[in-house]
């Protein structure tokens, strides 16, 4: 950040000499350094890392373990709470938490402090929760879905009235019946609510590839419903 | 656009709280257990690139105490070509 206020200063200084009063040359560059400070007041304005955050990730790439400590209380409840939508048991639950904080720390020092550290760690969690389904499906565990119980939210049209913990834990289950990178992009853009720049981030995807994932996942979730007899308006 | 039921389900899943978690001291015990806590991989690459900019100087220095000196190396060579030319 100083160092764009450095620049962006002598750019200024630059740019009243060069826009004087002789010449059309001298606009030209002056359109060009307006250009220029105009992006650099930009990216200036771009979601910072938070001066806590910056202190605690310097000392804990010095072995300070107190400073990581202190980023974990700081950011467990949000990777919890992203967790919570890779698992519904408790104990797996804490276990992924426990392992994105594992993770997090082996890659601190591949943190560029581009994007807040939430962003950085909601990343990080994506990932581990994506590998915990795929370990999941190679033992061959899958989560309880029953129609009959759509079929009640559905026919009562009673979605907006479920309890929240059942609405989660039906469409969790819904979701589940999924390939994992269909699940992973409808997790993330309805029970995550994430729009495609942020799934795209998440994920490491394009955001076309995003976009294409999502549409064959929604079609996998219509297939689904028509091989058991229902229909699954889009 | 998603089914709208799908659409309600979200927005009421979104209410849902969380089971807490406080992993601070064990992910803490299981990092001071652990001999090496964080690899950067930026020196293991250079290391790697040392090692083998090593390796190709030793095989050189082994090709070249091998082959027997020649007084006219350009000989040599235009002898190889036309043998293999003939």
């Amino acid at each position: 950040m100083m160092t764009l206020s450095c620049n962006s200063a002598i750019l200024s200084e630059s740019r009243a000499l060069l826009t004087g009063p002789i010449g059309t040359i001298q606009n030209a560059y002056g359109e060009i350094l307006t250009l220029l400070l105009a992006s650099i007041e930009s990216s200036s304005s771009a979601p910072a890392v938070s001066l806590v955050d910056q202190e605690d990730i310097a000392q804990t790439l010095n072995s300070d373990s107190q400073a990581y400590k202190r980023i974990m209380d700081r950011h467990q409840e949000h990777v919890s709470r992203i967790m919570w939508k890779f698992t519904r048991d408790s104990r797996i639950h804490q276990e992924l938490v426990q392992d994105v904080f594992v993770e997090a720390y082996m890659s601190l020092s591949n943190y560029k402090a581009k994007a807040p550290l939430a962003h950085w760690l909601a990343r990080v969690a994506t990932y581990v929760g994506y590998g915990y389904w795929r370990s999941e499906k190679k033992t061959n565990k899958t989560e309880h879905f029953t129609f009959e119980e759509w079929d009640q939210v559905a026919q009562n049209n009673s979605a907006s009235q479920l309890a929240p913990q059942d609405a989660a834990r039906l469409l969790y289950e819904l979701l589940a019946q999924l390939p994992n990178r269909d699940r992973l992009v409808l997790t993330l853009r309805y029970l995550e609510q994430c729009d495609v720049q942020e799934t795209a981030s998440r994920t490491g995807w394009s955001e076309s590839m995003v976009k294409v994932q999502s549409w064959r996942a929604r079609n996998k979730l219509k297939k689904l419903f028509e091989k058991n007899g229902r229909e699954l308006e889009l | 656009m998603i089914n709208k039921i799908i659409q309600n389900l979200a927005s009421q899943a979104q209410k849902e709280t969380i089971p807490q978690v406080n992993v601070s001291d064990s992910v803490l015990s299981i990092l001071n257990s652990q001999p090496i806590a964080m690899v950067s991989y930026k020196p293991m690459a250079w290391i790697a690139t040392a090692a083998t900019a090593a390796a190709a100087c030793v095989a050189i220095a082994a090709f070249l105490s091998l082959k027997p000196s020649s007084p006219d190396v350009a000989t040599d060579i235009y002898q190889a070509i036309s043998w293999v030319t003939q």
